[in-house]
Formats: structure tokens, sequence, C-alpha cells
């Protein structure tokens, strides 16, 4: 064993983690090397002074009581308390029976058919998309039509003829087509 | 101390598995007992993992919670000690990842004196104290140079006394790997410690 191979083997001699032959090889090269017999000392040195270091202070003595909390409020806890509480409000005298599991069982199952049946009697979704887009048109249409002003009426004609500077006022609509025989 | 020998003698008699056995019926006496072996340990790794103490209590807490919650699923009454360090050792794993910019949070020098403060001998001169503070920050300082997978090897090397192959099952690592690591740590903080 050479110098190199020992040290690095040193802290595992020293925390007895080499085996028996390592071990041996060990001792047989520290009889023989102060380098290593040095390295040694000073390893043994530096253990001491980390042992020689203050315990950790005391913990909290609240802490215990923290985790006896932390224990008791789980998540499943809880929940299975409130579905308890809700259980014990609405049937004080409650029992697990087979019988009144198979009759709640079937009561949704009834309850789950019919919410099918209701919801096949109602327009498909693309029949009522149509039609409401076939409503805004026809809103918008009569929007349309009751906001701009109807030019094919007589009265409206009558007040753009009066209200045309290049025309003359009762000559306009007296005036006969000069294209139209008679 | 006494807490100490309570532990040891529970080991030596063998009655140790049981304590776990009635742990693992929901027994809350046996849950304080092994709360009792085992706080200051966990607490003392996770303080100088996270160098925190608050944080190290949270993380204590924390994991104290999970592990009597799952105690059921523990197989081998044995590994009760490693599980536990290692349920302790993911949590501070997790609590890094949350820290944002800053792997670890320093103590400042106040906090560090009044945890010494309730260490110490009351009648302990002020040379001493001052001594006593300085070598408690350059362990500190030292610890905190090592890379966290180096240096939670060396923690429950040098503090736990946790023989190599038990420190492999709660890191997860081989007995070379974790070999390597606490030599590496040891050449690594003794430039911090030369001059105490």
């Amino acid at each position: 064993m050479n110098c190199t191979s020992c040290k690095s083997e040193l802290t595992a001699f020293l925390d007895n983690e080499t085996d028996p032959r390592q071990s041996g090889l060990i001792s047989l090269h520290l009889d023989v090397c102060p380098s290593c017999r040095e390295e040694l000392e000073r390893m043994r040195m530096e253990r001491a002074w980390w042992s020689d270091l203050p315990a950790e202070p005391d913990p909290d003595p609240g802490l215990w009581n923290h985790i006896q909390s932390g224990l008791s409020s789980g998540r499943v806890s809880r929940i299975r308390s409130m579905a308890a509480a809700w259980r014990d409000f609405f049937f004080p005298d409650y029992a697990f029976s087979w019988n009144r599991a198979a009759a709640a069982c079937a009561m949704a199952g009834v309850l789950l058919l019919s919410s099918f049946g209701t919801l096949s009697l109602s327009p498909s979704g693309t029949d009522t998309a149509v039609s409401a887009m076939e409503n805004y048109v026809h809103w918008r249409v009569r929007q349309s039509k009751s906001l701009t002003p109807s030019r094919s009426s007589s009265a409206s004609v009558e007040e753009l003829k009066a209200q045309n500077p290049f025309l003359e006022p009762d000559s306009a609509s007296s005036r006969s087509n000069p294209f139209l025989p008679g | 101390m006494a807490c100490i020998n309570e532990y040891q003698d529970l080991r030596q008699k063998d009655s140790f598995g049981r304590v776990v056995e009635q742990a693992k019926t929901g027994d809350t006496a046996a849950f304080q007992r092994l709360y009792g072996f085992y706080v200051r340990r966990l607490l003392s790794f996770a303080h100088r993992m996270l160098n925190n103490r608050t944080e190290a209590e949270e993380v204590v807490q924390e994991a104290f919670i999970l592990v009597f919650r799952k105690i059921g699923t523990l197989k081998e009454n044995d590994k009760f000690e490693s599980w536990v360090f290692r349920v302790t050792r993911n949590l501070i794993y997790l609590r890094y990842r949350r820290r944002p910019s800053q792997l670890v949070s320093l103590e400042t020098d106040e906090e560090l004196k009044e945890e010494l403060e309730a260490l110490e001998e009351p009648q302990a001169s002020p040379e001493e104290k001052l001594l006593a503070m300085e070598k408690h920050k350059a362990a500190r300082r030292a610890i905190l140079s090592l890379p966290e997978k180096m240096r939670e090897a060396f923690l429950l090397s040098v503090f736990q006394n946790f023989p190599y192959q038990q420190i492999a099952e709660i890191t997860g690592k081989s007995v070379a790997a974790v070999k390597s690591d606490i030599h590496r740590a040891r050449m690594l903080v003794r430039e911090h410690i030369r001059s105490y």
C-alpha cells in the first residue's frame, strides 16, 4: 500500500468501516510511514474537535402538541367527521343496513334515468343554436328597418325634394315627363 | 442524557421493534416514546442542514406527522430509524427547492448567540463564551461550505454516528459513494477549523 491509497482510506479506517484485510494493510503501512501516522493523528484531533461541539438546544416544548394536532387534523379525518356530522343531523338513529343501501342505490338509479329522459326531450344543441341565430338575424333586420328612414314613403320623398336647392318647390312634382307622349 | 440512556437501553433490550409495532396499531404513547427518542437527533440534523432553527422545527414536525401517518406501511421495524431520517432528509430537500435564490439562509449572530446562551454553563467566563461562539460559528461555516449531498453524509457520520451502510440507506447512495463523500467532506472542512 502506498501513501495515497492509505490516506484515502484513513477516514474509513478511523470510522471502523474498513474490512479486516484492509485494516491490516493500513496498519502495516502506518508502522513504516511517519507522514501517514501524522495524518491519522490530525484526523483524530479533528474528530475530537467536532465531538466537543455543544449539543443542540432542547426542542420547543409545544412541538409534540403540534404533531398531535397535526395527526388528528388530517384531510381525510376532517372529511369523515364532516360527513358523520351531516349524517347525524339528518339521521340521528342511523345504522348501516344492506336493505337501506340497496334502496338508496335504486333511488339514485331512478333519478339518473329520469334525468336522461328529460334531456332527450329537449331540442338538440345544434337546433337551438340555429334557431337562436335565426332569431338574431330577424331582430337585426327589424332594428335596421326601424332605424333607417324609409326613402320609399311619399312623405320622406317630399321632404327630400323640399330640401334640394336645384329643384323648384312646386314644379318638380307637377312637371310632366318630357320623354313620355302627351 | 437520560433520553439517550433510555434509547440505548431500549435498543439493547431489543424492545424497539415492539414500540414500533405498538405505534403501528395507533398507540399514542408509543408514538410519544418514538418522538422522545428521535426528536433531538432529527432536530440537530435538520438544523445543521438548513441552518435555520425555525425551519428545522417545522421540518421535524412535518416528518413526525408523515411518519406516524404512514407507519403502517413500514415492513421492517428495525428500519424505522433509517426511515425517519430519510423522510426528514427528503423534507429538507423540498425546503431547499422552495428557497428562492439562496440555498441556505444564514442565521444572524444574534440568533447564534441566543442558541449558545441556552446551552452554555451560567458560570462560564466571557472569554469562554466568546471562544465557544467562535467555535460554533466556525463549525457552521465549515458545514455550510459543503455541497448538500456531501453535507448530509458528513452530518450523519459525525453527529449521528451512523455506520456507512445506514447512511447509504438514508441518502439512497451506495456505500462506496458514502465513503468517498465523507472522506472528501472531512478534507474540505479541514481548512475552516484549522485555527480553532
